[in-house]
């Protein structure tokens, strides 16, 4: 079943963010703040124009994702782009960067 | 080539210090998103998938080595150290931070550069021959007319807010190396029967989501009417072009609901209003700005012609490179080469900084300072004499930018796609690497010989499909990418908008169905010297079709 | 960013800002006994020759981006002020109105800009024939109450404000009367 997150890019650099469960905006869309039902979504969507105001973010948008596992796996390609970066340089982008020490 | 002026510099400065003061007002929060949208478009800044994107305008596809360096330098220390030419002669940098962007510009201005009216709904960077000032086959070098247009259109106080973005396009020679019927203006530069120049004027060709071929509306327009003449037709557009429906608001659609007999009534009018104007062209005026474009003072090489036949004869791989990728030079000492940056599984257009540089020593040492960028996402030597075509290929293969392969099949031109686009519904850059490496090899794509395949991400045609021998759409459909193959279409002087097959294909089927299309043009034409584009003249889409369609089935 | 609030009904011109002398009405009867009305085109065009030339009150013209000022172009010199309507920013026709009303049919009187204009727009308006601004806008209110116009040090079209400049190309213009 799909669900749904906030998404936009960050002002200063462009950089591909979500909109986190603690409220900040996060570089990867672990910890996404996750809309289960019509009201939650009002509320991204809200959260949404404010973070337009506050000139930390520009094209904000809800869009789906599916939980699978602890994962969450964004339902459209473009979205799943914009997670990692282009398919076809897999050195540039989220995907490029190194995993973070356990 | 063109030099800037102190006018020249002062005005692109005063343009980069608004910018800087608008980019410093938006990052402080005093400007919104909406109202500092339209003036970052103004500086090509546009905003993609991953990042912001900086489109910078490469005038007429022309650069000197200093610029070339100052391209590769930019991608190092603001980009991640690659660029991306495009079909309209620029070249995209796909990961600048937006507060370095002024830098850049700076950067940019101290090469006589800019990034301005790369976007918007203005007249954009106008675009020439990539063979200008070389070719043997030019009547005259049509960069004067388009660097004394690209000078009219900036900043026009009448035409920055246009119903939609307007291209102009400009060939000097016979053979159109310039798409000039698929823009809004197209302007052929030739010799009437009194041997003065002037200009063929074609109206209302693009491409887009409704292709249309331009309409020829005056065969021969002097030079010293260029401005009024291009002034009157863009005024009858501004005021009378579709502002309803973005998809109709080029002037082709205008065209088209006009009639080209009307519109050319209403635009011969309105020029007759101006045409003893202050834009009429002083011929002193043109002969300044053609002294800009004054051949380079090629020094007497006969030596090359001996030399090349025991070269070629001793290395295959060059020899097919010269009988691709060199073209014959108004000065038989030299000929024009043509830089692949479509190596075989590559990305179409890339180029690293190494490259760039590397290209840019090339050219001051063995190129009289002289690069072009082509529509067809290639760079361009324009003078490199014959007897220094072996060390130029030596020096090309050192960073892979000798594959032999200009107008064959795997010279793909492609759109960024969905990898990068925030408009594109597909993927394009993967379907060229695949179809890349599946006629990679370089026997079997000299036996295909010239085929123009264009590949776009969405119905926008960047990527020029309409107009390529075999072209690829991608769409998203049911959330999946599909791709439409047309067939037949051709940019050149007998321009054609090429005819879907008819469903679209998978990602997974699309490059076998490429295959289906070329294996049966091999098995149909009549001998070798037929191109794919002839024989899909002769024969039609039929054979086409039966091939596509009836193997895809059966093979299900 | 200057935080001066300059009011919405206020014109502005080369000169600043000025007092409106013309109040907006649909119709004459509306208008009351103003001594100076803009009307829209069809209203104005419904008037008789008597009363738009009637010297106790002056009727201006307001004309929307799809309406056509051809039906004005033979009786411009009726006409005291012509106002061009800017509905949206991007919306250009009325420069090429201004460059025909202005350059093409000399017309004498006030051409007026209305609407959604941008500061960045200014200085075209003023080059392609405008000689009035009424705006609605309030970053450019602002910007024009501190005399920033954007401009550019040279131009590379003719148009009004700007002189030529001798050693450089026929099409160059620096700002300045």
């Amino acid at each position: 079943m799909s669900v749904k997150v906030l998404t936009a890019n960050r002002l200063t650099d462009g950089e591909v963010v979500w909109l986190g469960a603690n409220g900040e905006w996060l570089e990867h869309i672990d910890g996404a703040l996750i809309a289960r039902h019509a009201e939650a979504v009002n509320a991204l969507e809200e959260a949404g124009k404010s973070a337009i105001k506050s000139n930390l973010v520009i094209d904000v948008n809800v869009i789906d994702v599916e939980e699978r596992g602890t994962d969450l796996y964004p339902v459209r390609l473009r979205e799943r782009i914009r997670q990692l970066g282009p398919t076809i340089r897999l050195d540039l982008g989220k995907q490029a960067e190194k995993p973070k020490a356990a | 080539m063109y030099r800037y002026d102190e006018f020249d510099h002062a005005f692109v400065s005063a343009r980069v210090e608004q910018f800087k003061d608008q980019v410093e007002r938006r990052l402080a929060g005093e400007l919104t998103e909406e109202q500092f949208r339209p003036l970052r478009l103004m500086n090509g800044v546009y905003l993609q998938l991953h990042a912001y994107m900086l489109r910078v305008a490469v005038p007429y596809g022309t650069l000197s080595s200093r610029q070339m360096h100052k391209l590769a330098h930019i991608a190092r220390r603001y980009d991640r150290g690659y660029g991306h030419f495009t079909t309209r002669q620029n070249i995209q940098y796909n990961w600048p931070a937006l507060k370095d962007i002024p830098a850049v510009l700076d950067e940019l201005a101290s090469v006589e550069m800019h990034a301005l009216q790369t976007s918007g709904n203005c007249i954009r960077n106008v675009t020439a021959d990539h063979f200008a000032g070389a070719a043997a086959d030019e009547v005259g070098d049509p960069r004067p007319y388009a660097e004394i247009l690209r000078q009219w259109s900036s900043m026009h106080p009448e035409f920055s807010y246009l119903p939609r973005k307007f291209k102009i396009a400009v060939t000097g020679a016979d053979r159109d190396r310039a798409a000039i019927q698929v823009h809004d203006i197209g302007l052929h530069l030739k010799k009437n029967e009194a041997g003065e120049l002037g200009f063929a004027v074609y109206v209302g060709g693009g491409q887009g989501r409704t292709p249309m071929v331009a309409k020829k509306i005056r065969d021969f327009l002097p030079v010293e009417d260029l401005l009024t003449y291009t002034t009157a037709i863009v005024r009858v557009y501004n005021l009378n072009g579709r502002r309803d429906n973005k998809y109709k608001a080029r002037i082709k659609i205008l065209v088209h609901e006009t009639g080209t007999e009307e519109i050319t009534r209403q635009i011969e009018a309105e020029w007759q209003a101006i045409k003893e104007t202050d834009l009429k062209l002083p011929q002193q005026d043109v002969d300044a700005i053609d002294t800009y474009f004054a051949p380079p003072n090629l020094v007497q090489r006969p030596e090359g012609w001996s030399g090349l036949a025991a070269a070629r004869k001793a290395d295959h791989a060059f020899s097919a490179w010269v009988d691709q990728n060199v073209t014959p030079h108004k000065n038989p000492d030299y000929g024009v080469v043509t830089i692949s940056l479509k190596p075989i599984g590559g990305i179409p257009g890339d180029a690293t900084d190494a490259q760039m540089d590397l290209v840019a020593d090339i050219a001051e040492k063995f190129s009289y300072d002289e690069i072009r960028v082509s529509h067809e996402q290639n760079l361009v030597l324009p003078h490199v004499a014959i007897a220094d075509l072996r060390i130029v290929y030596d020096l090309l293969l050192t960073d892979g930018l000798a594959t032999a392969n200009a107008g064959l099949i795997t010279d793909i031109i492609s759109c960024p796609g969905l990898d990068y686009c925030a408009l594109a519904t597909a993927r394009s850059i993967p379907v060229a690497q695949r179809i890349s490496e599946r006629f990679g090899d370089p026997e079997r794509q000299a036996d295909i010989g010239e085929l123009k395949l264009k590949i776009s991400g969405c119905i926008n045609a960047c990527g020029h499909h309409h107009v390529g021998h075999i072209g690829i759409l991608g769409v998203e459909k049911k959330g999946e990418e599909l791709y439409q193959i047309s067939l037949g279409g051709s940019g050149d002087e007998i321009c054609t908008i090429g005819d879907i097959t008819g469903r679209g294909f998978s990602s997974e089927e699309i490059v076998d169905a490429i295959e289906t299309i070329v294996d049966r043009y091999l098995e149909i034409r009549t001998d070798k010297e037929e191109t794919f584009l002839a024989t899909y003249r002769r024969v039609g889409a039929a054979p086409f079709k039966d091939a596509l369609y009836s193997e895809v089935a059966n093979a299900a | 960013m200057s935080d001066i609030e300059q009011p919405a009904g206020e014109l502005w011109g080369r000169e600043g800002f000025r007092e409106d002398p013309y109040v907006t009405a649909q119709t004459l009867e509306e208008a009351g006994d103003a001594p100076a009305v803009i009307l829209p085109l069809g209203a104005w065009l419904g008037l008789t020759e008597e009363t738009r030339n009637a010297s106790n009150r002056k009727i201006g013209v307001l004309v929307a981006p799809g309406e056509s000022i051809e039906p004005l172009l033979p009786i411009l010199d009726s006409i005291p002020v012509i106002a061009l309507q800017f509905p949206a920013f991007n919306d250009g026709r009325s420069y090429s109105k201004a460059e025909l009303i202005k350059n093409q049919h000399h017309f004498k009187g006030e051409l007026r800009a209305v609407g959604d204009v941008l500061i960045d727009q200014v200085a075209y308006m003023l080059r392609t024939g405008f000689d009035t601004m009424k705006v609605n806008h309030a970053v450019t209110l602002n910007r024009l109450a501190g005399h920033n116009l954007h401009d550019v040090p040279g131009y590379y079209q003719p148009g009004r404000g700007s002189h030529t400049v001798s050693g450089t190309y026929s099409w160059r213009r620096v700002p300045g009367a």
